[in-house]
């Protein structure tokens, strides 16, 4: 984006201004009762990212007192004004106007009839992007969407205007790294974007500067940020004294949702978080709290009190999870349980991309188009792709948070040093050690078996493997076959498709477009055994189903994953039972940490006495 | 947050080894369009899945436009102001989907992946010429269909002249500024064939400067005009017939899809 680099002497001082629709600023000054005197610009127009660098540094420049012709030679024996390239600088003229007087040297700009909104108006259009962070061509789609795109030119001048009142901020795409380090030298300084923070960027000759210019290739599929593009932002700062003006009775927020007595005790023990002023943690940032939930605990209806909570104090929350599918799944049962809230679901593609909404549930991608903006964000499944060890993840959320924010994390596993910072103290957080059945974990047998590929080598299956999945044929359950790698399902299937020749078996992985059809069927119950790689080892609940991890030693399958794959059996209050099986010749120390993982939680379960008096189960 | 990641000291000395065995291993490349790993070396950098999905021209029906098939356009237009054109791949929907990256969403990384493609034709056009003209025969100069000075700076660069430029520093050949559009249409991508040609009239103008140097040459000049995509042919068309105008050249299209 182009943009003009222009000073206005007000009193004796001279003040820069940048301007990506100049005749705003020119009948902003020149209007009556602004006090400045005289204005001088330069043209041709730089690019934004030019611009604003130079406003920058000219801005902390000493000008009391300088005439227009001292200004503009002062500023033009500046490093920051000779690093302009020199095609550009060969063609850069200054021009001034005097109050009152006609332009000298130059055009006029700015018709008699460019009348501005008024700031009331201005204000009303700043309202959708509150909290938000946005390239040109998103609040453009967001203003055109509400019928605001009348010319081209229109929404520049809007947002001119906004940046003139300091109702809206702007910067530049990409910011140098503030360093630290007193041994930098001049030419060292590294960039990074400004919305992700990545230093991803691909240096590329670019037609507006006509500089090597930086773009992030990190955060590229949320549109192209450039040093030349601006990045607007209107803050939104948080309701002051919204919270604690009605008293919060913790069994009033607790009672209505139907929890069980361990997902209750956890859901208050966030609360009280949520209600601490001055919470354990990092004093820099925003506090987190973790909820360590078992697979299938229900997690949802965990949260649905924290929300309640933060609703009732005034505040603005978000649900982020990995996946667009989850956030479809979550939308319906948000919106019943608060049916008079507004809820608004953002992902890639998604229609109500430029509301806002009382609960936000995103994608995790989305919250880099938010600064700011929340009182109270939950992250769902903090371990999964893609959040878990992406900065560029992790400084969104920091980003869309506001500085009194909280977080609340979910997870079933948590990575190791989250865990340990949780033992240790310094992370608050609380274990819901049993599912919402309240019948213990199912916990995972050995097999001993050969390695699949030997399987497939011979095309014979391990008698005590055979065995296990007629038992669980026998039984009348659906069984999840696990494997390591992409390349091993399908012979696997046509191996086993040999063996059970009657049972309807199928294959999926990610890579297999017909995957989507796949799950479902095998949700639907018209298909017996699935043979998938990890994709399938979150999210996907089948009422009664064995669960049979193959080469469960890979390297490719973590502690994590193996507690995830294992998760998927005896979800269902019909069948909380269901068999877990790991497949290798011998333990590895994933799987050993797995059976202790799932062994503590069913200890801790029954310590607490959340177990149910087992009937049928185990 | 500080939580959410892990900082200790142990993961600084295992970002401080990683960075040092990068250092010390030849750069395992990643696939530039799907970011998997490449492991054997080829000339695209590409990973053996995107390199297979690639529809190579490789046998050409229309000795005119370099159609893979049975040309309709050429035989309805009669003579054309280019001599032919020649494309490297078939634009079906996936070669759709990586210009859509390249072009709309601005990954210029990919500009090495795509010139590269591009010299399949231009091994085409030379193989011709060479038949036509003898072995030591070949172009003189690359040109580029210009975009428009606001999609320009909409877009930041226009990915036929960055083609063209790359392709003039693999082959030796100069890259001359001698078009500008002087329309600025409505995105091609949008249009029936007629509305097509009706639209590219006068779209074109020259830029005389260079022009001079095709002049003072004096002799049957070869250009080759490079392109992201021919569709009809209209653009390439009405490019060659200014130019024509106003110098005595040989217009040759190379577009990397058709």
């Amino acid at each position: 984006m182009k943009a003009v680099l222009y000073a206005v002497k007000q009193g004796d001082d001279w003040i820069f201004r940048t301007s990506i629709e100049f005749s705003v600023d020119w009948n902003f000054w020149f209007r009556r009762d602004s006090g400045v005197s005289c204005m001088v610009w330069f043209e041709p127009q730089l690019s934004f990212g030019q611009a604003a660098m130079l406003q920058q540094d000219l801005g902390a420049m000493a000008c009391r007192g300088l005439s227009r012709e001292a200004l503009a030679a002062k500023a033009a024996s500046r490093d920051s004004f000779r690093s302009l390239p020199a095609s550009l600088l060969k063609r850069l003229r200054w021009y001034s106007r005097e109050r009152g007087a006609g332009v000298t040297e130059s055009r006029r700009i700015g018709q008699a009839g460019d009348k501005l909104p008024t700031p009331g108006q201005v204000e009303e259009l700043l309202k959708p992007l509150k909290g938000r962070s946005l390239l040109p061509e998103e609040l453009q789609s967001l203003w055109s969407g509400r019928g605001l795109d009348k010319t081209a030119g229109e929404w520049k001048r809007i947002v001119q205007y906004a940046w003139l009142l300091g109702l809206l901020q702007w910067e530049a795409g990409t910011e140098e790294i503030p360093s630290r380090s007193i041994f930098r030298w001049k030419g060292a300084a590294k960039h990074r974007c400004g919305r992700c923070h990545s230093e991803r960027l691909n240096w590329t000759e670019c037609s507006v500067c006509g500089t090597l210019c930086p773009y992030c290739e990190e955060c590229l599929t949320m549109g192209r940020v450039r040093r030349c593009t601006p990045l607007f932002h209107v803050p939104d700062p948080s309701p002051e004294a919204a919270g604690g003006n009605e008293a919060v009775q913790l069994p009033d927020i607790l009672e209505p949702w139907g929890l069980s007595p361990a997902q209750k005790a956890a859901s208050a023990e966030a609360i009280r978080f949520l209600a601490d002023p001055s919470p354990r943690g990092p004093k820099r940032e925003p506090p987190g709290f973790l909820i360590w939930a078992v697979t299938g605990a229900g997690k949802t209806e965990m949260i649905f009190p924290l929300i309640e909570y933060a609703l009732r104090r005034g505040g603005r929350i978000c649900v982020a999870t990995p996946r667009r599918d989850v956030v479809l799944e979550l939308q319906p049962r948000i919106a019943k349980v608060f049916p008079s809230r507004n809820v608004v679901t953002l992902y890639g593609g998604s229609e109500q991309r430029w509301e806002q909404g009382e609960i936000t549930l995103a994608t995790t991608h989305q919250l880099l188009r938010f600064r700011g903006s929340f009182d109270l964000i939950i992250i769902d499944e903090l371990d999964a792709f893609p959040f878990h060890n992406n900065p560029v993840l992790e400084h969104a959320a920091r980003k869309a948070c506001r500085p009194s924010g909280r977080y609340i994390f979910l997870s079933a596993t948590p990575p190791a040093h989250l865990q340990k910072a949780a033992r240790s103290g310094r992370l608050p957080h609380a274990k819901v050690p049993v599912r919402f059945h309240r019948h213990p974990l199912p916990v995972p047998v050995l097999v001993k078996s050969r390695p699949v590929s030997s399987m497939l080598a011979d095309g014979r299956i391990p008698q005590a493997l055979l065995g296990e999945l007629r038992n669980s044929l026998g039984r009348g359950a659906q069984i999840f076959v696990f494997v390591p790698a992409i390349r091993l399902a399908d012979p696997l299937v046509g191996l086993l498709r040999r063996r059970f020749p009657e049972t309807v078996i199928q294959g999926t992985s990610s890579r297999d477009p017909e995957r989507t059809r796949k799950v479902q069927d095998f949700r639907d119950g018209r298909t017996r055994i699935l043979v998938t790689t990890t994709i399938l080892e979150r999210g996907v609940t089948v009422p009664k189903t064995d669960v049979f991890i193959l080469d469960a030693g890979s390297a490719l399958f973590d502690e994590a994953a193996l507690v995830q794959m294992a998760g998927r059996a005896g979800r269902s209050l019909n069948d909380p039972g269901g068999r877990v099986f790991f497949a290798d010749p011998e333990k590895s120390a994933s799987q050993a940490g797995a059976i202790r993982q799932i062994r503590e939680m069913n200890r801790l379960a029954a310590k607490h006495g959340y177990l149910q008096v087992s009937s049928g189960g185990e | 947050m500080v939580l959410l990641h892990n900082r200790g000291w142990r993961a600084i000395l295992k970002e401080m080894a990683n960075r040092a065995g990068a250092l010390l291993a030849p750069a395992a490349g990643t696939c530039a369009i799907c970011r998997a790993a490449v492991k054997t070396a080829n000339p695209l950098s590409l990973c053996p899945d995107c390199l297979a999905a690639i529809p190579w021209i490789t046998r050409v029906y229309c000795p005119v436009c370099g159609r893979y098939e049975d040309c309709g356009d050429c035989d309805r237009r009669g003579g054309t102001f280019f001599v032919r054109n020649r494309s490297s791949v078939r634009y079906d929907e996936t070669m759709k989907e990586w210009l859509a990256l390249f072009k709309y969403r601005g990954q210029e990384r990919l500009l090495p992946v795509f010139a590269g493609m591009l010299r399949h034709a231009y091994r085409m056009h030379l193989r011709d010429l060479q038949k036509e003209f003898g072995s030591r025969s070949g172009f003189h100069a690359l040109a580029y269909v210009p975009v428009s000075e606001q999609r320009k700076l909409e877009r930041g660069f226009n990915q036929s002249e960055l083609l063209a430029r790359r392709l003039g520093q693999t082959s030796g050949l100069p890259v001359l500024n001698l078009l500008r559009r002087v329309k600025h249409t409505e995105k091609q991508s949008f249009k029936s064939r007629k509305e097509r040609l009706e639209d590219m009239r006068h779209a074109f103008a020259v830029h005389e400067e260079g022009l001079r140097a095709i002049r003072r040459e004096g002799r049957p000049y070869r250009l080759l005009l490079v392109d992201d995509v021919y569709t009809t042919g209209s653009t390439l068309n009405e490019c060659a017939r200014v130019l024509k105008l106003h110098a005595p050249v040989e217009v040759y299209g190379l577009t990397w899809a058709r």
